[in-house]
């Protein structure tokens, strides 16, 4: 009963946040839209029934500004040239409400509202292209990629790549696994903050003092991090089943799967806020680079085919681009021998990390088995 | 209630609490007072398993805490210096979560959660998250999480501090109701004020050690040969002869009132009088008082309270 009493609590923690949770779906709902469309021409496959998004631009015309304004049309993003004056004056006027400008050394988004949804997509799919950019052009530089655009396009040279020959996803296919473990990953930070949060409300005390197992409370919370992680990736799932027709095979199947991953990040969570001596702010900024160091390693941001030879042999060695690859694996060729070897790689690196945090946590509060028997 | 016995805690080679004894009888509100740093919440700490002492032995209800925590713990209320409650959630979702933690649940977490909000005066507020309340109302809030489950033994660790006036008498109320009722309350603070109003008996402590107990007439007997002319004078006060008036220990001036710290009952008053007529200085108030806890304070550690 008591037990069930801290899930309801955590969960009201959880819920009485909307925004956190709303941002935790839409973010890589979107961002699966953006990078899919983005790189749909270069995947060869991926498109939206979304509507398009149109906004000023501002540009004095280069090759640079060229390929981004057109690349845009992948993305579902029209841009409308007009001049630096016009643009301005349409702001003042409030018949704009942002517009964007180009040159050589940078794209700057200018709004009155940088949270909006047509902002959010307007720097994304900036971010994707600055990426994009800078890998074509040192691919440029070291003679590969020359022979490739001498053609069509980038989409032939990234084309042939494949993954290992076998039937591939499109780009929003692609992006639909990418962007589903990435924001699992993000379940770090939220674990961290189910943990904080007796400590910033000093709550810690009234449950120490309280009859309740310590450890109990523990289990709870790592509990409750872990099913509202699946939970999340359902909803995502079934998100992008519905709006872009991405077919997971089997839904149940994958949460399964996904499921030690939940465990593994919230592990990664309580391990980092616990060595770093439950310092909330620098556990959140380690949390924050060491999931971009493995979304990067994984194929998150970019897939596998479209990077260096090193980071395509690296890329099935690390967490997230196993999982990643297993997930292609299952859904595109209906082999789930690598996803198991990655969900049971996850759950004892999960359990494994997660047991050193809890003793780590013990240490830390004092809690004897005595006092907590 | 309570016993505690040679109680010493250490934080590493500081001594926090250094060898203290005291008893807390059924019904009582027994006081801990001092200074900040005078060792009351280490005190608390220890008494409520929070955390672990370096020798000594605490009893509560009969039973020894070392050997039967949880029993002690679920005779416990505590109410935290700090607050102690959860912002985003309401006021019945914190004191229902809490009572729960005691083994409550169905109706009777239900009926409990009501009364205690009720008794600190936040249920019509109950729904209400906590972040959109008021300092004080928090303060209530964070004693009704203490008090939810019906403890024995009501932990109260400066539950007043850094409160506006109006909050703090209906805390001061609150107490004293539940005292009334039978429960039995260990109160810290260093508001002598809070301790003359609340506790049947007062413990004082400073650097980790209780220097005096009883009864605030037993205190008063601690320095008994204290006492204290308090006047209001206007005009030039000639201090440098009532300095020299044998038996005045201390004198202390706030604007145009003064307070002369007598001991032994010789003639000081005489011989303010003569000198104060005879400089022609206006006396416009007057009187004779006993020693309150800050002038027994003051006399057993040679400091203020509020140092």
């Amino acid at each position: 009963m008591r037990f069930f009493k801290v899930i309801k609590k955590e969960i009201l923690h959880l819920l009485h946040d909307p925004e956190t949770v709303t941002l935790m779906i839409l973010f890589p709902f979107l961002l699966t839209w953006v990078l899919g469309t983005a790189l749909g021409g270069m995947m060869n496959g991926g498109t939206s029934e979304l509507p398009e998004t149109s906004i000023p631009i501002v540009t004095q015309g280069s090759m640079l500004s060229d390929m981004y304004i057109k690349e845009a049309g992948n993305a579902g993003i029209v841009f409308e040239k007009m001049s630096k004056q016009e643009a301005e004056s349409g702001m003042d006027a409030r018949k704009i409400g942002e517009y964007v400008t180009i040159d050589n050394n940078s794209i700057t988004l200018h709004t009155k509202n940088p949270n909006n949804i047509k902002g959010l997509l307007v720097r994304t799919y900036s971010d994707v292209f600055a990426q994009q950019s800078n890998i074509i052009m040192t691919a440029m530089k070291e003679g590969k990629l020359s022979k490739a655009l001498q053609g069509s396009s980038m989409k032939n040279y990234v084309k042939s790549e494949g993954i290992q020959g076998n039937p591939m996803p499109g780009a929003i296919g692609y992006y639909s696994i990418a962007m589903l473990t990435m924001i699992m990953m993000y379940g770090a930070i939220q674990t961290i903050e189910i943990m904080h949060n007796e400590k910033e409300e000093n709550t810690n005390l009234r449950l120490k003092c309280s009859p309740y197992s310590m450890n109990r409370i523990f289990y709870a919370k790592v509990g409750v991090a872990t099913v509202a992680l699946i939970v999340q990736a359902l909803i995502l799932m079934l998100a992008n089943t519905f709006v872009y027709s991405v077919s997971y095979r089997s839904i149940i199947a994958v949460l399964i799967a996904l499921a030690p991953f939940a465990l593994f990040c919230c592990g990664l969570g309580l391990i980092i806020y616990q060595l770093s001596g439950a310092n909330v702010k620098s556990s959140r900024g380690i949390v924050n680079l060491v999931i971009v160091l493995l979304v990067m390693f994984g194929g998150g941001y970019m897939p596998p085919e479209a990077m260096g030879r090193t980071m395509r042999q690296l890329i099935p060695y690390t967490p997230v681009g196993m999982l990643n690859k297993g997930l292609i694996q299952y859904i595109y060729n209906n082999n789930a021998e690598l996803l198991s070897k990655s969900a049971l790689t996850n759950l004892v690196v999960g359990l494994a990390i997660i047991f050193v945090s809890y003793i780590i946590y013990r240490k830390r509060e004092g809690i004897s088995s005595a006092a907590n028997s | 209630m309570l016993k505690a016995k040679g109680i010493v805690k250490r934080y590493d080679k500081k001594l926090a609490v250094s060898d203290i004894s005291f008893q807390i009888n059924d019904g009582e509100v027994y006081g801990l007072l001092g200074p900040n740093g005078a060792g009351k919440s280490t005190t608390i700490n220890v008494i409520s398993g929070l955390i672990k002492k370096d020798a000594g032995e605490i009893i509560i209800g009969g039973k020894n805490l070392d050997k039967n925590l949880l029993e002690c713990k679920m005779m416990l209320g505590i109410v935290p210096q700090e607050l102690a409650i959860y912002n985003d959630l309401s006021a019945e979702q914190n004191v229902s979560f809490f009572g729960s933690l005691y083994n409550l649940s169905g109706k009777k977490l239900e009926e409990q959660t009501k009364e205690t909000l009720d008794y600190v005066g936040l249920y019509d507020r109950r729904k209400e998250k906590v972040k959109t309340f008021s300092g004080g109302m928090k303060r209530r809030l964070n004693i009704a999480c203490g008090l939810v489950h019906r403890p024995k033994l009501l932990i109260l660790d400066e539950p007043t501090v850094g409160i506006d006036p109006q909050s703090r008498n209906h805390i001061m109320e609150s107490i004293m109701r539940l005292n009334s009722e039978g429960m039995t309350i260990l109160y810290t603070t260093h508001y002598m004020e809070e301790a003359e109003q609340l506790c049947n008996r007062i413990a004082i402590m400073d650097e980790g050690q209780i220097v005096a107990q009883g009864t605030l007439q037993e205190l008063r007997q601690i320095i008994e040969e204290h006492w204290f002319i308090k006047m209001r004078l206007i005009g030039e006060v000639p201090m440098d002869e009532l300095r020299l008036i044998d038996g005045i220990e201390q004198i202390d001036i706030k604007d145009f009132n003064y307070r002369f710290s007598c001991k032994q009952k010789k003639n000081q008053l005489r011989d303010l009088l003569d000198i104060l007529i005879h400089h022609h200085v206006e006396i416009s108030d007057m009187s004779i008082d006993e020693a309150d806890l800050e002038d027994i304070f003051l006399a057993l550690t040679g400091k203020s309270l509020r140092d």
